[in-house]
């Protein structure tokens, strides 16, 4: 079959013009398409693209230093995902690890703070259990829970309103600022 | 602005996705065809008019749609390269009644699907009765008989 320069070859009865160089590559280029869909399946099954192992994220909140203490005690286990997708429900988790008493009976505050650069970027949804009083700060708001006894949790539903790298800060029962952050996908 | 962002993004993502997928991919050859056909269409829905059920959002995602369309058929005009790489060119699988077997394989077509385009569409019923059958860049099988 006569062929042209780049490979180009026109049957001499049919008319119609093959490129088998181009039909090798695509071949090629649709193979190695079908192991970059088999990646981008298994990050997403392994979270690089939302809720997965790869997603999870825990940091530890500590009460606020004390001097007579070494190390500050540890007060709650703030879980949340790293990855997340826009307008896309998630949540934050924080569960206190040991009440500030040791749990009596008496009815205590439990509080959440929430920076204001956190706040603007997410579309808060309502909190289990919902906050008896909400304060706005000059850097965010608090949110505070009566707590009867036991430990507390508290679960903080939420959309990200932005693409991006979105950051901010938290804090449980006024202890120090630990940084939250997701990357959104979108 | 989001509504043409989106429906770009779409339109983009499924052009590179379904030349990946190969030709084959949907051609129509089962039933089952339609049925992913309509059930993508159903997953990329959301991801184009997110929750703004308006007139003017869909209006939009429409008008970039077709837009686009209109704007890549130009493009594979002045560049017959790139149309080749968008589009696709036809191969020849049965060559005067030879199969070409690495071609079949590459393209993920066996003689069956060739002898049920022959029946289908002249009623042919052997191998050595087809003269060409061409791979065609849409994904169809034309056949033509000695």
């Amino acid at each position: 079959m006569p062929q042209d320069g780049r490979g180009r070859r026109r049957d001499p009865e049919l008319d119609l013009e093959e490129n088998p160089p181009y039909q090798e590559r695509m071949w090629k280029i649709e193979r190695v398409g079908w192991a970059l869909m088999a990646a981008v399946l298994l990050a997403a099954a392994g979270g690089l693209f939302g809720h997965g192992p790869l997603s999870e994220r825990m940091i530890v909140a500590t009460a606020p230093h004390d001097r007579s203490q070494a190390a500050a005690p540890l007060v709650a286990r703030i879980t949340f995902d790293r990855y997340i997708r826009l307008h896309s429900p998630s949540a934050i988790r924080i569960s206190e690890v040991s009440p500030p008493d040791g749990g009596g009976d008496a009815e205590r505050t439990f509080s959440l703070w929430l920076s204001f650069d956190y706040l603007g970027a997410v579309e808060l949804e309502p909190m289990t259990p919902r906050p008896e009083v909400q304060r706005i700060g000059s850097e965010g708001v608090s949110y505070d829970f009566r707590v009867r006894d036991g430990r507390a949790t508290v679960v903080v539903p939420f959309k990200a309103l932005k693409i991006g790298r979105v950051s901010g800060s938290v804090r449980v029962n006024n202890g120090p600022p630990m940084a939250l952050g997701h990357f959104v996908y979108p | 602005m989001d509504a043409v962002a989106r429906g770009a993004a779409v339109y983009l993502i499924l052009l590179v996705v379904f030349r990946i997928a190969g030709r084959r991919a949907l051609a129509q050859i089962s039933s089952f065809d339609l049925v992913l056909l309509l059930i993508i269409s159903e997953a990329v829905q959301n991801a184009m008019i997110g929750d703004d059920y308006s007139i003017v959002n869909g209006m939009l995602v429409v008008l970039t749609l077709v837009g686009l369309d209109i704007l890549l058929s130009h493009v594979k005009q002045w560049s017959p390269s790139l149309e080749t790489w968008l589009d696709g060119k036809p191969t020849i699988i049965v060559d005067r009644g030879i199969p070409d077997r690495h071609a079949m394989n590459r393209a993920r077509v066996d003689e069956a699907d060739v002898l049920a385009a022959a029946r289908e569409k002249h009623g042919l019923e052997r191998m050595d009765q087809i003269k060409y059958a061409v791979l065609e860049a849409s994904g169809s099988l034309s056949i033509i008989p000695r």
